[in-house]
């Protein structure tokens, strides 16, 4: 723990019954802020903790599991904050002979944090305060020469300005961006980490993690799309996806071809036809953004760009790519991170912009400024619709005009939230903010979930990633779980009590609030939260646990022999306090529900997605319940938290009184 | 003999149980399969197959167990 007040440092111990009961990742950053953090600690105050963990399995030769996470009382929710990233961050937290490191107080001027074998040191960062996340890390290169590479993450000048929607990036623009931990790092004048250790990472059966890794690898591998295969047959693909109201259990290993040839960027134009990509503040559908705009985003085109692909540690798919951006920024900026589908979509059909140019341009801007997109997009999008409808003037914008589409305004209000100067002073907080300054009339269409600005996936279509959308302790965000994840990730063939998605099912059950669906939300926010206690990766998670066997590399890395059901409770575990860290911090569960825009009220005119409906307040309910929270409030029991160890764990718990 | 099918959306599933399991005749080929979930030759090219995660012929005999996999994309950013 770095106390940034005293620049003083602590090593802590914890106890192994810690781990066992929350792993390490997400679960053991539960374990420390609830622990630590003072009950109603101003988020952007001195007491409030900001943690980087890496992942229970990271290092051990597991594959897909090299993310870090980070964790914080969320300035943007006002519970609990969590993100993650990939690059190689998270193995370097070991290397350096730590699972996590944790942050409290405020230093007096700007420093960063750098450990090697020798041990921490803050270093003054007054030359680095006001620079890019990309300049930062080059300057910080120079400033420590080494001759092995640093892994660095660090805050732009969003996180600086203590934007509420500022994330952390690394390894040059690769972002941890949800929750608003930049502004978290920026409040404590904290400008970067910087690590450069070599300790050993060992784990206790490496014979048979390198089975299970290769067995995985080999499928990877031969995972490939023909050469003749092209952008162009995604719509085709999406719009055959949703040809059909019946379940139909795919293979995900499958997709890991895809994902290797495009990343996440195959979204761009498949999600379009399906419903699944927002349009239009969430009020449109593809027929307001039909192929004619949309097949601006072909990955094909976006791969035109791609200079360099590149993995994540310990990553066998190799999603990432760099892109030779410097023609289509006149030379303003020479490369950038293939931008990710959220990005595209957030920037494109969400806004009516159809010039691909203006998203490289953008994804770059909020890289090196260190903003999160699918915020910053949502929160654009929101000021167009303010505008279309009348409650903003061209006055009132500084002279910007918010039309639909207007790329050159996009630009211009990225670069305005970024630096919390002109009309982008209104917006760099997000949605909610923007809402709250702009008048409540706004307030229905201020598309948010707890504050949180929702990913690019419409729970319209997938009905359970609404309630994960609205019941996870961190709310708003896209990874936590959906039905199509459920059903790709084949989870009833090892855990005993999640339900077997048939061939042929209706998918139309998911839009009513049953047992199967509590079943299913309760089975996706307990595995995501293993995958997040061991630095694993959604991709790996949602291409098949019949593949990527998590539970297994669990047991051999750790000499443990727990079935999936106990690894599925200690997930159960660590969900449960995130949502105690919430109640503690005074908010009542039932305020994180997502705008009822996104659960259909008022339902779609047109669209796929036209007349698709469902009662948010009554999935929510199943959820708490089969949670074992209160079906009301959504407050974790007295029997579930008995139940769960959590006096044997001297845990002070919330008080039901 | 048994084999694990995941379909594309498009193919017809009455010869698949709850399970995507196809039963077959031995000598069965990945051809077989095309036919007994109606996915139209014309469209081979855009379908992406696998068999026990590999890429095979159309006329490659299919074994007790072999797990016969067709592309998906997946969702995610």
């Amino acid at each position: 723990m770095v106390d940034l007040t005293k620049s003083t440092f602590e090593e802590i111990e914890i106890p192994d019954a810690i781990y066992e009961n929350f792993l390490s990742g997400v679960g053991l950053g539960a374990y420390i802020l609830y622990k630590y953090i003072p009950k109603n600690a101003a988020p952007l105050g001195p007491d409030n903790i900001l943690g980087f963990i890496s992942g229970l399995l990271t290092g051990t030769g597991s594959f897909m599991t090299g993310r870090w996470m980070v964790v914080t009382k969320s300035p943007l929710t006002g519970g609990f904050g969590d993100a993650n990233c990939g690059g190689n961050l998270s193995p370097s937290i070991k290397h350096c002979g730590y699972d996590g490191i944790f942050f409290k107080g405020k230093s007096k001027n700007p420093v960063f944090l750098f450990i090697d074998n020798k041990g921490p040191q803050l270093i003054d960062a007054s030359k680095l305060w006001g620079q890019d996340t990309v300049d930062t890390e080059e300057q910080i290169r120079t400033m420590i020469p080494h001759k092995k590479s640093l892994s660095i993450a660090t805050i732009g000048m969003a996180g600086e300005n203590q934007s509420l929607i500022s994330g952390i990036s690394h390894d040059g623009g690769r972002m941890a961006a949800r929750s608003g931990v930049g502004a978290v790092m920026g409040s404590k004048n904290l400008k970067a980490l910087v690590l450069c250790g070599s300790r050993l990472i060992k784990s206790q059966n490496p014979e048979v993690i390198k089975t299970i890794s290769q067995a995985y690898a080999k499928k990877v591998k031969a995972s490939n799309l023909p050469g003749m295969a092209t952008g162009a047959f995604l719509p085709i693909m999406g719009k055959s996806m949703v040809a059909t109201d019946k379940a139909i259990p795919l293979d995900g290993m499958m997709s890991t071809a895809i994902m290797k040839k495009w990343g996440t960027g195959f979204g761009n134009t498949m999600n379009m036809p399906m419903g699944d990509s927002p349009v239009k503040n969430w009020k449109g559908s593809v027929l307001d953004f039909p192929f004619s705009k949309y097949r601006n985003m072909n990955p094909d085109r976006v791969q035109k760009h791609e200079i360099k692909k590149y993995h994540c540690y310990s990553c066998v798919i190799g999603c990432g790519g760099i892109c030779d951006i410097d023609k289509v920024t006149n030379g303003r900026f020479p490369l950038t991170h293939k931008p990710e589908y959220e990005t595209v979509a957030a920037f494109g059909a969400l806004l009516l912009n159809k010039d691909l140019d203006t998203i490289f341009l953008v994804n770059e801007l909020l890289n090196r400024g260190g903003m999160d997109s699918i915020s910053a997009g949502n929160t654009i999008a929101f000021a167009m619709e303010c505008y279309e409808k009348g409650w903003l003037s061209q006055t009132a914008t500084g002279g910007l005009d918010l039309t639909w589409g207007n790329a050159q305004t996009i630009i211009t209000l990225v670069e305005q939230m970024i630096a919390g100067t002109g009309f982008g002073a209104v917006l760099q907080h997000g949605v909610k903010k923007a809402s709250e300054i702009l008048g409540i009339a706004t307030d229905s269409f201020a598309i948010h979930a707890g504050g949180q600005e929702p990913g690019m996936h419409d729970p319209r279509l997938d009905p359970i990633l609404g309630i994960h959308y609205s019941c996870d302790p961190t709310p708003g965000r896209h990874t936590i779980g959906a039905g199509s994840y459920y059903t790709y990730m084949r989870l009833w063939e090892s855990v005993t009590w999640a339900p077997k998605v048939k061939l042929g099912e209706d998918k139309k059950e998911e839009y009513e609030a049953s047992s199967q669906v509590g079943l299913k939300s309760m089975a996706n926010a307990c595995i995501k939260q293993v995958l997040d206690g061991s630095g694993g990766c959604l991709f790996g998670m949602i291409g098949g646990l019949n593949h990527f066997k998590i539970f297994d590399y669990l047991n051999a890395a750790t000499g443990w022999d727990k079935t999936a059901d106990d690894y599925m409770s200690i997930g159960l575990r660590m969900q449960t306090l995130r949502q105690c860290f919430n109640v503690r911090e005074g908010i009542n569960p039932r305020d994180f529900k997502m705008n009822d825009r996104l659960s259909g009220f008022p339902p779609l005119t047109k669209g796929p997605l036209r007349g698709k409906s469902f009662s948010m307040k009554d999935m929510m309910s199943i959820h708490y319940q089969f949670m074992g929270w209160d079906r009301n409030t959504g407050i974790p029991t007295k029997q579930l938290l008995e139940e769960l160890g959590f006096c044997d764990l001297d845990m002070e718990v919330i008080n039901h009184g | 003999m048994k084999v694990q099918v995941y379909p594309p959306p498009f193919a017809k599933l009455k010869d698949l149980d709850e399970d995507g399991m196809l039963i077959l005749e031995a000598g069965a080929t990945l051809y077989t399969v095309y036919r007994r979930l109606w996915i139209p030759l014309a469209l081979q090219p855009l379908v992406i197959c696998n068999v026990n995660y590999e890429r095979v012929k159309m006329k490659t005999r299919l074994r007790d167990g072999d797990i016969i996999s067709f592309i998906l994309p997946l969702a995610g950013g």
